[in-house]
């Protein structure tokens, strides 16, 4: 039976249990949020428009009078959803090919490993623009450039933790007692390799939300009127000497996300780290 | 040699590429391995002990590893013109192995019982419930004290010994025609080395499996085996009963193995180590490989000596034998 009694770790150490509190509060705003938001987020209201906030309007309106708390609690499930999806497409095929590379070796590995560091000799923001300007500026190209972008991030890790892990005894000892490559490769290395890149995969959802929301400033992620988290800084951005506020609340909101997911790896790290843990 | 062989290995040549070309770690070895018996192999670290193992189960580190000549046949079959499948069949099922790391060689995120059932579900097609309660029975056969509760516990809970115990319990699982022991008590502290070896003997004659137990050890030799053979630069250097070669060794490095061990009775008595150490497989003299560090070399030793009969069932490949 797998024990979870290393995650009650997370409860003893203070930060880790206020970045699960963090997300827990966000995740609870995105599923629950948009039934109670107190306005319709795309309609305009141009009489009341950046208008400061109010008991009418908690987080005051933007430029086209659209009430801002309900736009950034429906914000919320969006950037939760890129965070979710686009570390996906980082971590499945970033892990696949960091096993591969790292258990077979040789002429399979230069070739992925060469691949990989190609990505990598971009800067990921603007590779990021890159895909996003070939696919075109939407939402889930948005997910996918920030998921592409951090492959080679999962491949290097996975691949470093398997060139040790297969030289291991056990390993060997499986082939020793029969195993296939498959049998070894994803039942007895592949969870060997997890603790590492489940911490990489919280702070990436972080990073994830942070660059999303960058390529929705930049005009190349979410579209307006979405009400991305990103987009909305952006447009509060001509605004920001009249109207701090427009800017204010969705940038406090992305601080959130973002601190969250990092105090949980950071969290998760200290709890997973095998040097660490007590028998 | 009475019993038929369970295994044999004829000339057998192991080489591993290396920059100066390949280079045997094993050369010419022949071997009939008695079914039902303990069989020993013994000598010093780079002798080619463990090569021939990984020869035997076809796991050499590939590329640089790979078998050059010789035939290797196991109930019937020469293993290596089997297809791999084929020699997956067989690792685990009919020839298993355990080896010299028990901290290292059970998988630290699964349940001991589960790695166990793996092999008895993958080789022998049981049911996970059937698995389960044969996984029970293999550990209760191994001595590990409460098997039950134990088949859910991580290898961390375990202790050394506990966990060789349910190495062996995983080498077990599938009656094995052949056990292969690499080192099996090296890491372990020596009253556990004793119940390990013990259990080893008491498993063989359970099973009536052939063990080859690959050791430096003579002491642990002379505890569990009939028979051994040493091993000296990739060839077997002399063969006896165990009784005879400790009585009277042949070969002069098997003398001088004996010289260079420890002894509990009596005092004052010096060591005799063996001058010089084990020469390159690269630079191996021509003849005899040992004449280097031989007390009695001469001028026969620059050609290859035979493997002569000293005594019945005593072999040794020296042109001097003694004993």
């Amino acid at each position: 039976m797998p024990s979870w009694e290393p995650l009650a770790g997370l409860w003893r150490s203070r930060s880790a249990a206020l970045g699960l509190g963090l997300i827990a509060f966000v995740l609870g705003v995105a599923l629950f949020g948009p039934a109670v938001a107190p306005h319709d987020p795309f309609r305009t209201a141009p009489l009341e428009r950046l208008a400061a906030p109010s008991a009418a309007h908690p987080f005051g309106t933007d430029s086209l009078g659209r009430d801002i708390l309900s736009r950034v609690i429906h914000g919320a499930r969006i950037s939760i959803l890129i965070g979710l999806i686009s570390v996906s497409i980082s971590l499945f095929p970033g892990t696949l090919l960091g096993l591969l590379a790292g258990y077979f070796g040789g002429r399979l590995d230069s070739v992925i490993m060469r691949a990989m560091d190609m990505l990598l000799a971009f800067p990921a923001i603007l590779l990021a623009i890159f895909i996003t300007a070939i696919l075109g500026p939407s939402l889930p190209n948005t997910m996918i450039a920030v998921g592409v972008v951090y492959i080679p991030h999962y491949a290097r890790i996975v691949r470093s933790s398997v060139l040790a892990l297969k030289e291991q005894l056990f390993v060997q000892a499986i082939a020793h007692l029969g195993g296939g490559h498959g049998r070894i490769l994803f039942r007895h290395v592949l969870p060997n390799a997890l603790p590492p890149i489940i911490v990489y995969a919280t702070l990436g959802m972080g990073t994830a939300v942070l660059q999303a929301a960058a390529l929705g400033f930049l005009g190349l992620g979410a579209q307006p009127p979405q009400p991305e988290w990103g987009v909305m800084l952006s447009e509060g951005r001509q605004y920001l000497q009249i109207a701090p506020h427009v800017a204010a609340f969705p940038g406090g909101a992305i601080f959130i996300l973002v601190l969250g997911f990092n105090l949980l790896g950071d969290g998760l790290r200290d709890v997973l780290d095998p040097t660490l843990r007590a028998l | 040699m009475g019993a038929a062989a369970v295994l044999s290995i004829s000339g057998l040549r192991t080489e591993f590429r290396t920059r100066r070309g390949p280079v045997a770690a094993v050369d010419g070895l022949d071997l009939e391995l008695p079914a039902g018996e303990t069989f020993g192999l013994v000598g010093e670290s780079g002798c080619g002990k463990s090569v021939t193992a990984l020869s035997i189960l076809r796991l050499l580190p590939r590329p640089a590893g790979r078998v050059a000549a010789g035939s290797i046949r196991f109930e019937g079959e020469d293993l290596l013109a089997l297809p791999e499948a084929a020699m997956r069949r067989i690792r685990g099922n009919r020839i298993s192995m355990i080896f010299q790391e028990p901290m290292t060689s059970l998988n630290p995120v699964l349940p001991v019982g589960f790695q166990i059932e793996e092999v008895l579900r993958k080789h022998r097609g049981l049911s996970a419930r059937e698995a389960r309660a044969e996984a029970g029975g293999l550990l209760a056969r191994v001595g590990m004290p409460d098997p039950q509760s134990r088949l859910d516990d991580y290898p961390h809970q375990l202790s050394g010994g506990m966990r060789q115990r349910a190495m062996i319990a995983i080498a077990l699982a599938c009656r094995p025609a052949l056990m292969i022991a690499d080192e099996p008590t090296t890491a372990l502290d020596v009253t556990i080395q004793a119940q390990i070896l013990e259990l080893i003997s008491r498993l063989q004659a359970e099973f009536g499996m052939s063990v080859l137990l690959i050791t430096h050890d003579l002491g642990v030799v002379a505890e569990t085996c009939r028979e051994a053979a040493v091993m000296y630069a990739g060839r077997i250097v002399e063969r006896a009963a165990v009784a005879r070669l400790y009585a009277r060794p042949a070969h002069p490095y098997t003398v001088g193995l004996f010289r260079s061990l420890p002894r509990a009775v009596g005092r004052g008595g010096k060591l005799t180590p063996i001058p010089g150490t084990v020469p390159h497989p690269a630079e191996l003299p021509p003849g005899c490989a040992f004449q280097e560090r031989c007390f009695q070399r001469h001028a026969a030793c620059r050609e290859d000596p035979p493997w002569a009969e000293v005594a019945t069932g005593h072999f040794a490949r020296c042109w001097k034998p003694l004993g």
